[in-house]
């Protein structure tokens, strides 16, 4: 039981928590309406719901009072998460919490923007961890009975420590609010600007299996590494290719350098090992 | 002697296999069944398999000869020794094909390897300015980032993504990526 005083001090903590995390959350407006933002690194990152950017650019703006033009740097629609860049710096941004040790029952904050009313803050417990079953859908979610409405979505769920550890994504009945859990963000961010390989080949599905080059990029990796037009590619690193989605996979996933490709040409059998190069997208 | 197991899922077809084998030099049929993996553990040298799966049979590291109508690069490029024939190959075809697969070559018969053919990417008329355009939606670029690092304007990057949709026939610029990777037309 806490005593008066207690009670009085949480209070104050919670608010100035509350001050805090504000700071670092943004109303982001578009076309189809309004939701929020986090910013995630003082050089003008902000992660949000991809729902709530739906097209290139949004407006976004600061509790500060800043409007600026938010422009998409990368989007993941399966985890419903984007990735915006704005033209501030020195920004004040959130911590980051370890969504995998969050329990049931434990308190949570939300921020944001709901009806497009700026810095409202509410609290509630998680309610439940893992797969929502109505969602028909192998994503996890951290369940909470948080008040989110329109305009919440991409605002921060934060522990009482005011780390994030969850980006509000949903809401199935009122009670029952669901957000991505931070791992997600960190994983999707991670993906999104991950140099990934380029090899330097056009490519089409070949009815045998593999993908056949048709095209070799001058000065690319696969030039330099002897990769001729008709070669049938068949796999990288040990994965067999049996489509372009399956390179386009291989490459982007593939520990970058350096990749083994195994491919048949004139009925030969051949191992490449290459130094490919790097792009980073966006 | 080359040592030769077969395997199908139809006894009549293993008999037939059997028949044909029988009382030819060099060849000895030592195990039959519908597993692969246990008929290659029976001391064999060459496996003679009709099977309706692809890939690679698991458990099997000798020589593989694959009777039908597929034929997969996987198996060819895999480094080793397969052969690919049809089910109407004659006695003729089948021996020379155990003989090389046992000596560690592959072979296609040639009505298969017509299937390697050489393919071209599918003519899209899309123009230079649109391919160029293109390659920096498939690295993620707005169209903002795309005008600067194309030197020309915004509504001009517009117009040249809403003519590439309309020419893929794609609703999404991701879409429209997906498709001109399958398509050829990007470089990955």
């Amino acid at each position: 039981m806490l005593g008066r005083w207690s009670v009085f001090a949480a209070s104050d903590e919670a608010a100035e928590l509350s001050q805090r995390l504000l700071d670092r959350v943004v109303m982001i407006r578009s076309r189809h309406g309004v939701g929020s933002g986090v910013i995630w690194s003082p050089s003008g990152l902000v992660v949000t719901n991809s729902h709530v950017v739906p097209q290139q650019e949004a407006e976004v703006r600061t509790r500060s009072g800043e409007e600026v033009r938010g422009t998409l740097l990368a989007r993941d629609t399966r985890r419903d998460l984007a990735a915006l860049s704005i033209p501030l710096r020195d920004l004040p941004s959130v911590e980051v919490g370890d969504s995998g040790s969050v329990r049931v029952g434990q308190l949570v904050l939300a921020a944001g923007s709901p009806f497009g009313v700026r810095d409202v803050i509410t609290a509630g417990v998680v309610t439940a961890v893992g797969p929502v079953s109505a969602l028909r859908s192998p994503l996890s979610f951290i369940q909470s009975d948080v008040s989110l409405v329109p305009g919440n979505s991409g605002g921060p769920l934060v522990d009482v420590g005011g780390k994030v550890i969850g980006l509000n994504s949903m809401v199935i009945t009122p009670g029952l609010s669901l957000a991505v859990p931070s791992a997600e963000v960190t994983a999707f961010l991670q993906e999104a600007f991950r140099p990934r390989a380029f090899l330097g080949v056009r490519v089409v599905d070949a009815p045998v299996g593999g993908v056949m080059v048709v095209g070799v990029e001058p000065g690319s990796a696969a030039e330099r590494a002897g990769i001729q037009r008709f070669d049938l590619l068949l796999a990288v690193n040990d994965r067999d290719v049996r489509s372009v989605g399956d390179l386009e996979r291989a490459l982007r996933t593939s520990s970058p350098s350096p990749l083994r490709v195994r491919l048949l040409r004139d009925g030969r059998a051949i191992l490449l090992e290459l130094e490919p190069d790097l792009r980073t997208a966006a | 002697m080359i040592r030769v197991g077969l395997v199908s899922p139809y006894p009549a077809l293993r008999a037939g296999l059997r028949a044909m084998l029988s009382g030819q030099p060099e060849v000895e049929v030592v195990a039959e069944g519908e597993d692969p993996g246990a008929v290659a553990s029976a001391g064999v040298d060459v496996l003679l398999l009709d099977a309706p799966e692809g890939g690679h049979p698991p458990g099997v590291e000798q020589g593989l000869i694959i009777l039908g109508d597929r034929l997969e690069a996987n198996l060819l490029g895999s480094g080793h020794p397969v052969g690919f024939l049809p089910r109407d190959a004659s006695v003729e075809e089948v021996i020379a094909a155990v003989r090389a697969v046992a000596s560690g070559l592959s072979v296609v018969a040639p009505t298969l390897a017509a299937r390697i053919v050489r393919r071209e990417p599918e003519e899209v008329p899309l123009t230079q300015r649109e391919v160029e355009v293109l390659a920096l939606m498939a690295d993620g670029l707005p169209n903002k980032a795309i005008a600067a690092r194309l030197g020309i304007s915004e509504h001009t990057v517009k117009f040249h993504v809403g003519s590439i949709l309309a020419k893929l026939g794609a609703s999404s610029r991701a879409e429209a990526v997906a498709i001109a990777a399958r398509k050829g037309l990007l470089f990955l």
